[in-house]
C-alpha cells in the first residue's frame, strides 16, 4: 500500500502547489513602452549634383557642404506650394546662413515660375540663402529624385547625407535643423 | 468499487463517449456550437429523437473516473506497470480538473470602447433583468429564470413590481404601422414594435433576448406593458415616488473588485494586406486608487486576483472607434491540464520505453542521422556575364524582391502564384512563370494575346459569348471584349447577394476580377516603358525628340506642355496628320491612370522610414517616396524592358542582375537574400514531385520484385524511399528556413508534414523487420500523401502569411507538429493493420509474420497514442491561452479527441483480451478513416475556431476512401469470420 500513498501524496502535491502557484501568482503585468522611435540612420552620401539658378550661376551640392540644404520641388500652379512658402521663406532665413534653400520648379513654362518668385519675393525685399532653379526636362525632379507630385522637399544634412524627404507641405515654422548640421 | 474496476465497464464508456462525441460534433452544423455543447457534452441526459434517455457525457465520464480511481486502488502495483498508472493518474488529474472547471468557473466578455472604463464582465450565454436607480446607481437583478414564470418581480429597493408576460429567446421587432391603433396600455418601445418569436441562431451569441411585462406602480400613469429588448438604443426609464428608475435586458453581468481602462487599441496587418497579424490592447487595471498599465496582447493575456483577461476580438463602434473585447476567464481549474499533460507524457514515455526499448532507440537514432542532412547549402550568386547568350535568362529577373501577401518573396513565386490564379497552371505549355511575367510587364502587346486564362466551365465561355477553344484557355484580349460587351450582366451580378448567384454566375465575377487584377499587374511597369514613339520628323522636331525615338512615360511629362499647346492647334481629328498628336495625348491620359497599379510591390522602402511597406513604382511616384536610389532602379528596369524588346539577351541578363543587385542594396536589412535564394531554388526544384516520384519509384520495384521476395529488389525500393525521404525533408526544410515558422500551419504543410512522419516511422519498421514491410507502407503513405500535397499545392500560393492567433512559433511547434505526428503514427498503423488483414485471410499459414505484425501494430497504435494525446492536450493548453478556455467541444478539438479515444478504445480492448487479434487489426485499419474524418472532415462542418482549413471538394473524396475503406475492412472481416465459422463447424 504504502506506494500508492506515495503516489496519491505526490498528486496531492501537485495540485497544492498548482493551486498555490494560483493564488501567490502576481497579476502579469508588461509596462508599456513607448512606441519605438524613428530610427533615422545616416543616409547615403548624395551624389555630388550641380544645379544653374535662373540668373545663370552654377552651384554645386559639394560646396554646400557643412550647411544643411532643402532641396525643395515646386511649381508656380501648385497651391499647397505657394501656401506654405512664406513659412519655409521665414525659417530659411532666420537659421542665418546655416541651411540653404534650393527651390526647385518642375513648371514646364519658365515665365510662369517667374512670375509665381516675383509675387513670393517682391523686387525690393530678398529671400537670403534661397537659390530659385528651373528644372527644365524634370532632369532633376523626375530623373534625379522621382518626384512627379509637389511640394516635396529633400533634406541633405551638413555632412552631404540624404537625411530625409517630406513629402507634402512641410511644418517649417517649428522645424528644428541642429541636428542635422553635423 | 469492483463493479467500477471492471474493465468492460471502462471499455464500454469509451465506446459509448467516442459515440456522444461523434453525434455531439455533427449536431453542431445544425443546432450551433452551444446548443450541441449543452444538449451532448455538459448534460446528464441526452434525449435520443426526443423520447429515449440515454446517458450524456457527465455521468459517463464521471463513470470513467471513478472507474479509473477503482482500478488503481484496487489492483497491485508492479514495477513493469509505472507507465500505465502514471498514464491513468494523470488521466484522472484531467478529469477532476475538467469537473473544477464546469462547476466553479465564470466566463465572459469584457468590453470596452477606447478611452472607456468597465468593472463588470457579461456572460455569454446569461442574460438578466436589472432594475438600476438613475441617481446613486445602485441596482438590482433578476436571473433569466424566473423571467420565464409569470410571478411578479418585487422588491423594496423599487415601488413597482414588475410581472413578466413572455420572454423571448430571441426577438424579432416588428414595427408598428403608423396608422394602426396602439392599444393604451402600452408603453415605451411597446408601441414602437411588436415583438415576436424569432428562430434561435447557430451561435448563441446573436440571440437577442426580448421580454414583455405589466407594471403595477404607484403612478397611475406608468402602469401598462412595457416591452424591452437587449442593447435597446434607448433607456426604459420609469418615474416613481419621485425617483427615476432604468430597466434593462442584459447579458448577465460580474462585478469585479477592480476597474480596467482601455488607453488604446491596435490591429496591426501584415504590409500590403488586410490579414491581421496581432491585436493589441493598452489598459489600465485600476482598483482603490492604484494603477497599473498592462499590455493585452493574442497569446499573452493578463493575469489579476484569479481572473484572466485575453484579446478576443475587436469591434468597430458607433463613433468609428475601437473597441476591445476581453474574453476573461476565471477558473481555479486552470493549472490541472497543464499538470495533467505532464504526467500523461511522462507516463506514456515510460510505458513506451518500458515496452519498446529497441523501436524508440532506433528511431531516435534515425532521426538525428536525418538532421544534419537538412543543413541548407551555401548560397552562391551566379555570376557569368552573358556574353554570347542567344536565349533570354530569367534566373536574376527571377530573383527580384517583392512584397505579396504580407511576405517579401522573388519575383518567380509571385508570378507563379498569379499565374496559377489566372491559367489554374504554374507554368506555361511553353514558357516558365518568369517568362511569363517578363512578357506581361514588358511587351503587353505579345502578352494580351497569350492564352492564359483557364475557363474550364462551358457556361461561363457561352455566357459571354465567347467562342469556345480546344484547352478553354483564351487570351486577356478575347475575353476583355467579351467581358466588355456584357458589363450589365456583371453589374447586376455584383449587386446580386454571392450566396444567390449560380455557379457560372460566381466564376463569372471572379473572371472578371481576375482580368483586372491581370490587367493591373501588365500596367506596373508602364512608367518606364518605351511606348511613346513619333514617326512624323515634324512633329518629332517639334516635342524635341529624334523621329522612331522610344521615350517614355516619364519622359513625356517634361513634354506635356508642348504637346498640350499643339493638341489646342491641332485640326479635329480624322483630318490627316494631326491625329499623331491627338494620339499621343490620348496614351498619355490613359498611362495616367496606372498611377493606381498597386500590385507589384517592388520598391522596398525609402528614406529609412522604418517601415515594412513596399511600393509599386507607380506607387512610389504618388507618394513622394521617390529617391536617387529609386530613380536609378526604374532607369535599369527601363534598359531591361529595351533589352527584353529588342531580344538583346546579353543586355537583358546585365540589366536584370543589376536589377537585383539595386533591389537588394535598398532593401538592406529588412530581407535576407539567403531566403530569396533558396525559395527561388525551391521552386524551380520542386522537392515534392521529386520525392512523389521517388516514393512511387519504390512502390513499382517492389511490385516488380514482390514483397519479400528478391532481396534486390528490395534493396533498391529502400534506396528510392530513403531518397524520396531525404528529398522531402529537403523541401520541408526549405519551407521552415522561407517561412520562419513551422511547416505545419496549413492543411497543405500538415499533409507534407504527415507523409514524411509516416514514411520516418515506416523505415523504423523495415529497420526491425527488413523484410521490405516497412518500405512497402513508407511508399504507400509517401506517394498518397504527396500526391494529396500536389492536388492542394494547384490551388495557389501555399505559402501565405498566418492570421494573428496562429502566428506563434511556439505553439505550432509543440502542438500542432505532435498532432501531427500522431497522425502519420495512426496511418502506419492503419497500413500495417491492411496489410496483416490481407496476410490473415491469403496467408494464414505464416503465424511468425503474423504475430510479429500484430505487435508492430500495437507498437505503433502506442506511439500514436502518444503523440495525439499529448497534442490533444497542448492544443487545449494553446486554446487555454489565447482563448481562455482549455477545452470548448470545437469540430477540430473533437476530431483530436476522437482519435484519442478511438486508440484508447483499441489498445484497451486489446490489452485486457476483449479484442481478439482481428477484430483488434479491424478496428485499427479503420483508423485511418477515423484520421481523415479528424483531419479534413471536421472543416467540412463550417463551425467553429479552427477556421483555416476550409476547404471545396473534398467532401466527395472523403466519403469515397470511407466508404471503400469500410467496405474492404468489413469484406475482410466477414470473409475470415466465415472461414472459422466453416472451421469451427467442421471441427465439431
Amino acid at each position: 500500500m504504502r506506494p500508492k500513498i506515495i503516489a496519491f501524496a505526490v498528486l496531492l502535491l501537485l495540485a497544492g502547489a498548482a493551486a498555490s502557484y494560483d493564488w501567490w501568482h502576481r497579476p502579469a503585468l508588461t509596462a508599456i513602452q513607448a512606441p519605438a522611435q524613428m530610427v533615422s540612420k545616416e543616409g547615403p552620401l548624395a551624389a555630388d549634383r550641380v544645379f544653374t539658378d535662373t540668373k545663370g550661376t552654377v552651384v554645386s551640392l559639394k560646396d554646400l557642404r557643412g550647411r544643411v540644404v532643402l532641396l525643395h520641388f515646386w511649381a508656380s500652379w501648385c497651391a499647397t506650394c505657394l501656401a506654405e512658402f512664406p513659412d519655409l521663406l521665414r525659417a530659411v532665413a532666420a537659421q542665418g546662413g546655416d541651411v540653404v534653400l534650393l527651390a526647385v520648379s518642375i513648371d514646364d513654362d519658365p515665365s510662369a515660375m517667374n512670375r509665381a518668385i516675383d509675387r513670393l519675393v517682391p523686387p525690393e525685399s530678398e529671400a537670403p540663402h534661397t537659390v530659385w532653379i528651373w528644372d527644365e526636362g524634370k532632369d532633376i525632379s523626375l530623373r534625379g529624385f522621382n518626384v512627379l507630385r509637389t511640394p516635396e522637399t529633400v533634406v541633405i544634412d551638413g555632412a552631404g547625407r540624404l537625411r530625409d524627404k517630406i513629402a507634402g507641405p512641410g511644418d517649417w515654422a517649428t522645424m528644428d535643423f541642429t541636428a542635422l548640421s553635423g | 468499487m469492483r463493479f467500477l474496476a471492471r474493465t468492460d465497464v471502462f471499455f464500454f464508456a469509451i465506446l459509448w463517449l467516442t459515440v456522444l462525441l461523434v453525434a455531439g460534433t455533427l449536431a453542431q452544423k445544425t443546432m450551433g456550437l452551444y446548443r450541441a455543447q449543452e444538449t451532448y457534452f455538459s448534460s446528464w441526459i441526452v434525449w435520443a429523437g426526443g423520447i429515449v434517455p440515454l446517458p450524456g457525457a457527465t455521468p459517463v465520464m464521471g463513470l470513467i473516473f471513478f472507474g479509473l480511481l477503482a482500478k488503481l486502488f484496487l489492483q497491485p502495483w508492479r514495477r513493469e506497470r509505472l507507465g500505465t498508472i502514471i498514464v491513468h493518474g494523470g488521466a484522472l488529474f484531467l478529469l477532476f480538473g475538467g469537473f473544477l472547471t464546469a462547476q466553479f468557473s465564470a466566463e465572459g466578455a469584457m468590453v470596452i470602447p477606447e478611452g472607456g472604463s468597465r468593472n463588470y464582465i457579461a456572460a455569454y450565454h446569461a442574460r438578466e433583468l436589472a432594475v438600476t436607480d438613475v441617481e446613486t446607481g445602485a441596482e438590482i437583478v433578476f436571473s433569466q429564470r424566473v423571467l420565464k414564470d409569470s410571478a411578479p418581480l418585487s422588491d423594496s429597493f423599487f415601488p413597482f413590481p414588475i410581472k413578466p408576460i413572455s420572454y423571448f429567446s430571441n426577438v424579432a421587432l416588428e414595427r408598428r404601422e403608423e396608422s394602426a391603433a396602439v392599444p393604451d396600455d402600452l408603453h415605451g418601445m411597446a408601441r414602437v414594435f411588436r415583438m415576436t418569436d424569432a428562430p434561435r441562431e447557430r451561435e448563441d451569441e446573436m440571440n437577442r433576448a426580448g421580454l414583455i411585462f405589466q407594471l403595477d406602480g404607484p403612478e397611475e400613469s406608468e402602469n401598462g406593458r412595457y416591452a424591452i429588448f437587449e442593447s435597446m438604443p434607448i433607456d426604459q426609464t420609469i418615474t416613481a415616488n419621485g425617483r427615476e428608475y432604468i430597466i434593462s435586458l442584459r447579458k448577465k453581468r460580474t462585478y469585479l473588485p477592480f476597474s480596467i481602462r482601455l488607453l488604446d487599441f491596435e490591429k496591426q496587418v501584415y504590409p500590403g494586406t488586410n490579414t491581421p497579424r496581432a491585436y493589441r490592447s493598452d489598459v489600465v487595471l485600476a482598483e482603490d486608487g492604484r494603477e497599473w498599465p498592462a499590455r493585452i496582447q493574442m497569446n499573452q493575456p493578463l493575469r489579476y486576483k484569479g481572473y484572466t483577461f485575453y484579446q478576443s476580438s475587436f469591434l468597430q463602434g458607433p463613433a468609428g472607434e475601437e473597441v476591445t473585447v476581453l474574453a476573461t476567464v476565471k477558473n481555479i481549474g486552470r493549472l490541472f491540464p497543464y499538470i495533467a499533460s505532464i504526467i500523461i507524457c511522462i507516463g506514456l514515455l515510460i510505458h513506451l520505453v518500458q515496452r519498446l526499448p529497441p523501436l524508440i532507440g532506433k528511431a531516435a537514432l534515425l532521426f538525428l542521422l536525418c538532421l544534419p542532412l537538412g543543413v541548407p547549402g551555401q548560397a552562391c550568386a551566379e555570376t557569368h556575364d552573358g556574353e554570347g547568350m542567344t536565349v533570354l535568362s530569367y534566373d536574376s529577373f527571377a530573383r527580384i524582391p517583392v512584397l505579396h501577401e504580407g511576405r517579401i518573396k522573388p519575383l518567380d513565386t509571385f508570378a507563379r502564384d498569379f499565374l496559377t490564379t489566372f491559367s489554374g497552371r504554374a507554368s506555361l505549355p511553353d514558357m516558365t512563370a518568369a517568362a511569363w511575367m517578363a512578357e506581361l510587364l514588358f511587351d503587353q502587346k505579345a502578352a494580351y494575346r497569350r492564352p492564359v486564362f483557364d475557363i474550364p466551365n462551358p457556361d461561363v465561355v457561352s455566357a459571354i459569348g465567347l467562342a469556345p477553344r480546344k484547352g478553354h484557355h483564351y487570351s486577356f484580349l478575347a475575353l476583355s471584349q467579351a467581358l466588355r460587351k456584357n458589363m450589365p450582366m456583371l453589374r447586376s451580378f455584383q449587386e446580386t447577394p454571392r450566396e444567390s448567384l449560380s455557379a457560372a454566375q460566381g466564376q463569372l465575377l471572379d473572371l472578371y476580377a481576375k482580368t483586372l487584377s491581370y490587367f493591373e499587374i501588365s500596367r506596373s511597369l508602364s512608367l518606364i516603358l518605351p511606348d511613346f514613339v513619333v514617326g512624323d520628323p515634324e512633329l518629332a522636331k517639334k516635342l524635341g525628340m529624334a523621329p522612331g525615338q522610344a521615350l517614355t512615360y516619364q519622359d513625356m511629362i517634361a513634354k506635356r506642355a508642348t504637346l498640350g499647346g499643339l493638341i489646342t492647334d491641332s485640326n479635329a481629328p480624322g483630318t490627316g496628320k494631326d491625329d499623331e498628336v491627338l494620339r499621343l495625348g490620348f496614351m498619355l491620359q490613359l498611362f495616367d491612370k496606372d498611377r493606381a497599379s498597386a500590385i507589384l510591390r517592388i520598391v522596398p522602402p525609402q528614406w529609412n522610414r522604418g517601415g515594412e511597406e513596399w511600393l509599386s513604382p507607380w506607387q512610389v511616384l504618388e507618394s513622394g517616396a521617390g529617391s536617387p536610389e529609386t530613380a536609378s532602379f526604374f532607369e535599369t528596369l527601363n534598359r531591361a524592358a529595351r533589352a527584353y524588346r529588342s531580344g538583346d539577351a546579353a543586355a537583358w541578363h546585365k540589366e536584370t542582375q543589376t536589377a537585383f543587385a539595386e533591389s537588394i542594396a535598398m532593401a538592406g536589412q529588412t530581407l535576407t537574400p539567403l531566403r530569396l535564394f533558396i525559395e527561388y531554388h525551391y521552386n524551380q526544384l520542386n522537392p515534392f514531385h521529386i520525392s512523389l516520384s521517388l516514393y512511387g519509384a519504390a512502390f513499382m520495384t517492389l511490385l516488380v520484385g514482390g514483397i519479400g521476395l528478391r532481396r534486390q529488389s528490395r534493396f533498391a525500393a529502400l534506396v528510392f524511399l530513403c531518397l524520396g525521404a531525404l528529398v522531402h525533408f529537403a523541401g520541408l526544410a526549405a519551407r521552415i528556413y522561407i517561412m520562419a515558422r513551422p511547416p505545419v500551419a496549413t492543411l497543405y504543410e500538415s499533409v507534407l508534414f504527415v507523409g514524411l512522419i509516416g514514411v520516418l516511422f515506416a523505415l523504423v519498421i523495415e529497420w526491425r523487420g527488413r523484410n521490405g514491410l516497412g518500405v512497402l507502407i513508407g511508399a504507400l503513405i509517401g506517394a498518397t500523401l504527396q500526391f494529396i500535397g500536389t492536388r492542394y499545392a494547384a490551388e495557389g500560393d501555399t505559402m501565405g502569411m498566418l492570421v494573428a492567433v496562429l502566428n506563434t512559433n511556439f505553439w505550432l511547434a509543440t502542438h500542432v507538429v505532435t498532432i501531427t505526428i500522431g497522425y502519420g503514427c495512426c496511418l502506419v498503423a492503419g497500413v500495417l493493420a491492411h496489410l496483416y488483414l490481407l496476410m490473415r485471410l491469403f496467408a494464414p499459414e505464416e503465424t511468425d509474420r503474423l504475430g510479429a505484425l500484430a505487435g508492430n501494430i500495437l507498437a505503433a497504435g502506442l506511439v500514436a497514442l502518444l503523440f495525439a494525446t499529448v497534442g490533444t492536450i497542448l492544443g487545449g493548453i494553446w486554446a487555454d491561452q489565447s482563448w481562455g478556455r482549455f477545452w470548448g467541444w470545437d469540430p477540430k478539438e473533437n476530431g483530436a479527441m476522437l482519435i484519442c479515444l478511438w486508440l484508447i478504445f483499441l489498445l484497451h480492448g486489446r490489452i485486457a483480451g476483449k479484442l481478439k487479434p482481428v477484430p483488434f487489426a479491424m478496428g485499427m485499419a479503420l483508423t485511418t478513416v477515423v484520421v481523415a474524418l479528424a483531419w479534413f472532415g471536421v472543416n467540412l462542418l463550417g463551425v467553429g475556431l479552427h477556421s483555416y482549413g476550409f476547404t471545396k471538394g473534398i467532401a466527395l473524396n472523403l466519403a469515397l476512401f470511407s466508404g471503400a475503406e469500410i467496405l474492404f475492412v468489413a469484406g475482410i472481416g466477414l470473409a475470415l469470420w466465415r472461414r472459422t465459422a466453416g472451421a469451427r463447424e467442421a471441427g465439431t
